[in-house]
């Protein structure tokens, strides 16, 4: 009996059928006439832009890298792409052509499915699994001549393209972006929020962002994108309910400059940068110092051993405000490069730059311990900050505050020179150290 | 029982109802009929890969086409040409002289698809290609191609022996070498720590070099993670390799190393003659004096 039941459950779950037909077609057109018909008006759109599109590139998930501004200029195949950053090969504002499609997958995309080291140095792997998080296909989510809206397919950040004005060139774009960075080239800066200091910030120095300290010691990210006036906030900040997003930049000369929020809003927040404690100026490093460092020699018999060596050194200009070159060792195939850092006022060495050509061989700076060394092809960055010991004289001490001891599994102590047969360090080409400077120390000389 | 037979047949009756009457709309296809644009590279691949074997190759990544677990690349446009060129005269056509066109026409894989960057594993290695199911290779770390200055070693030990590697798999999948194969070294195989070492007295890890592999039985140390591995590296190695290196390996391996790599050989040379009808040594003198043409080939469109 129950059984039946059941039956007659089923029965009327499937006898009670309805023959009246009421599905009407909502769109004119089939699923895929409309994606080919979509894929068409946005190649339309994309090839529009007569000078091109100014792309806001968004890498790092939720916009942790910042924005970084790129311009874009479609044909029928090919692309031609430049960015402010320029690539590992070229520097800002090279030209590079890649092809592109315009594909129905996930909605519409637009694939750079060709590489080219502007955009896909972002998205290839960094000798590991991992990337820096930055999308090379793209949903497009809505497209006009005015605006165009992308959403990185892996990663997810928003982007938006809008077109280049035709009478101005990109080079000149990229020359303006530069200035705001240049201009604002302090990295601390005070925070304040309708004219109350609520915490400090500081700029990353890979990355366009701000970390933001306040006065409970609490950490939050501010991810910026340069404009030509100042910056613009990739995710915008609330205050009282007000959306806070853009800023721009003003400095005078007595004054380090300042960041205002310029939104329709009561609220005002501002970022004031600051000289911080123990800045110094690029000229300050300037002039003729006392060098004391410990030499890799080797005894009669050939055993090594570190011999103590004190030497007059100069550290001269090589790039304003960027580098100098230390020189005066005795013996020495090259001079060392001293790399500057103007955001911070700090000193530091770093591996893997070519200091010289010796004959034959080209030389690059690396690190080591007091027995083994990186050789230069591994490619890792270290630096060794250019420690204050004292001001005055003032006295600097390099030394490793990083990663590099996690490599050696010991302390980093030794400034290293390394020589390769070719001009990119490789594995077969290297032929050796050259150079093994440890526990290096420079006191300035009185005026 | 019968009642439920009768339900049950009741049942189907009603479920097997349909209103609709709509006839098929013949219009309006969902294909579309655009003409294809090609460029230099498409035509020069059209007349070279497409028309004589068949094969896609897709130079323009597709993410859909890889591995989502692998962050990737695309390759350049000039590297793609360069090593597409290359794995013609060293693979495609060496396979022709040997075998014949129409063996590669029922055997190659129907896509190859390049990428530029390097695939990482978890555990650090990478992977230098894939082969899927007879129908797919991919090949990775293509951007580290110099075309102006070619190094036949890395081409070897990057593409021309992934090529090998690969092609051969699509072979024993589709007629299977004989299973006395795989006991030769049974109790060795490693899965995914093929390459790690680890010394019997210390008991650290090492990096297995080429050697304790060979002393181990084996041709390479990728060889040791699975017994169908095993196979393919037999037939890259020999065919990649001259009759010196092959020997020196020998001598390295050890009595005992060189006993079952000589047995391993034996499989694998009359599996390809018997089943395939190819002298491997034959095919190797071919690969062998077409790699070194490759300095001599046109690498640009």
């Amino acid at each position: 009996m129950k059984f039946n039941i059941y039956i007659l459950f089923i029965l009327a779950a499937t006898s009670l059928q309805s023959c009246l037909f009421q599905e009407d077609d909502i769109f004119d057109k089939s699923a895929s006439e409309r994606i080919e018909a979509a894929v068409e008006e946005y190649k339309e759109v994309l090839l529009s832009a007569k000078n091109g599109w100014h792309l806001e590139y968004c890498p790092g998930e939720d916009y942790s890298m910042g924005g970084i501004n790129m311009f874009i200029k479609f044909e029928k195949e090919k692309a031609t792409m430049t960015s402010e950053l320029g690539s590992t090969t070229s520097s800002a504002g090279t030209n590079v052509t890649t092809y592109y499609r315009v594909i129905p997958e996930q909605s519409v995309m637009l694939t750079f499915d060709t590489y080219n080291d502007i955009i896909h140095y972002f998205g290839e792997p960094q000798g590991s699994n991992a990337n820096l998080q930055g999308d090379y296909e793209f949903i497009i989510m809505s497209a006009t001549p005015e605006e165009v809206i992308l959403q990185g397919k892996r990663y997810k950040n928003k982007m938006r393209m809008v077109p280049v004005d035709e009478k101005t060139s990109w080079s000149t774009i990229i020359r303006k972006l530069s200035l705001t960075a240049d201009r604002s080239f302090l990295a601390t800066y005070n925070y304040i929020i309708n004219g109350q200091k609520v915490g400090t910030a500081k700029r990353s120095s890979n990355t366009n962002t701000f970390i933001v300290t306040d006065n409970n010691k609490n950490e939050s990210e501010l991810s910026f994108i340069y404009t030509d006036t100042g910056f613009k906030l990739l995710k915008p900040i609330y205050v009282d309910g007000a959306e806070i997003k853009n800023f721009n930049w003003s400095s005078t000369p007595d004054e380090a400059g300042v960041f205002t929020s310029v939104d329709e809003s009561s609220a005002s927040v501002t970022l004031e940068a600051f000289y911080p404690e123990n800045y110094a100026y690029y000229a300050d490093f300037l002039g003729s110092y006392t060098m004391t460092y410990s030499e890799l020699a080797f005894d009669s018999s050939n055993k090594p051993y570190f011999r103590f060596v004190e030497t007059n050194a100069t550290l001269q200009r090589k790039l304003e405000n960027k580098s100098y070159s230390l020189s005066g060792m005795p013996d020495a195939l090259t001079s060392l490069e001293i790399s500057y850092d103007r955001s911070t006022g700090a000193v530091s060495y770093k591996t893997g730059t070519q200091v010289s050509v010796y004959g034959d061989y080209y030389l690059y700076q690396t690190i080591g311990t007091s027995d083994s060394y990186m050789p230069s092809y591994v490619g890792y960055n270290f630096i060794l900050d250019g420690i204050i010991e004292q001001t005055s004289p003032l006295c600097i001490a390099f030394k490793d505050t990083g990663w590099g001891s996690y490599y050696f599994g010991e302390p980093v102590t030794s400034i290293v020179i390394d020589a390769y047969g070719t001009a990119l360090p490789t594995q077969s080409s290297f032929s050796g150290y050259a150079q093994w400077y440890r526990d290096v120390v420079i006191t300035k000389k009185g005026n | 029982m019968r009642n439920s037979i009768i339900y049950i047949l009741l049942l189907s009756s009603m479920l097997f109802a349909s209103c609709n009457d709509d006839s098929v709309d013949k219009d309006n296809s969902i294909f579309e009929h655009k003409e294809v644009v090609r460029n230099a590279f498409d035509r020069w691949l059209l007349n070279n890969y497409i028309y004589p074997y068949n094969i896609d190759v897709k130079y323009r990544m597709e993410d859909l086409e890889s591995s989502m677990g692998f962050i990737l690349a695309p390759a350049t446009y000039e590297k793609s040409v360069a090593l597409v060129k290359i794995v013609k005269h060293v693979w495609l056509d060496a396979y022709d002289e040997v075998a014949g066109i129409n063996f590669m026409r029922s055997y190659v894989p129907r896509t190859i698809h390049i990428i530029g960057s390097e695939a990482y594993n978890q555990n650090g290695t990478t992977v230098l290609g894939t082969a899927e199911g007879g129908m797919k290779i991919t090949l990775y770390n293509v951007n580290n191609i110099n075309p102006s200055n070619l190094n036949i070693e890395q081409l070897n030990a990057y593409y021309f022996r992934t090529m090998h590697h690969e092609f051969a798999h699509i072979l024993h999948q589709t007629r299977n070498y004989d299973p006395a194969f795989d006991r030769i070294t049974e109790g060795s195989f490693l899965s995914d720590s093929w390459y790690i070492y680890q010394d019997p007295e210390t008991l650290e890890n090492y990096l297995r070099t080429d050697k304790q592999a060979w002393e181990a039985g084996f041709v390479t140390p990728y060889a040791m993670s699975e017994p169908r591995e095993d196979f393919v590296e037999t037939i890259t190695t020999y065919v990649t390799h001259d009759q010196a290196y092959w020997d020196n390996m020998l001598k390295e391996a050890g009595t005992e190393g060189a006993k079952l790599i000589n047995s391993k050989f034996a499989v694998v040379y009359s599996y390809m003659r018997d089943t395939w009808n190819i002298d491997l040594t034959k095919l190797r003198t071919t690969v062998l004096r077409r790699q070194n043409e490759v300095l001599y080939l046109d690498l640009k469109i």
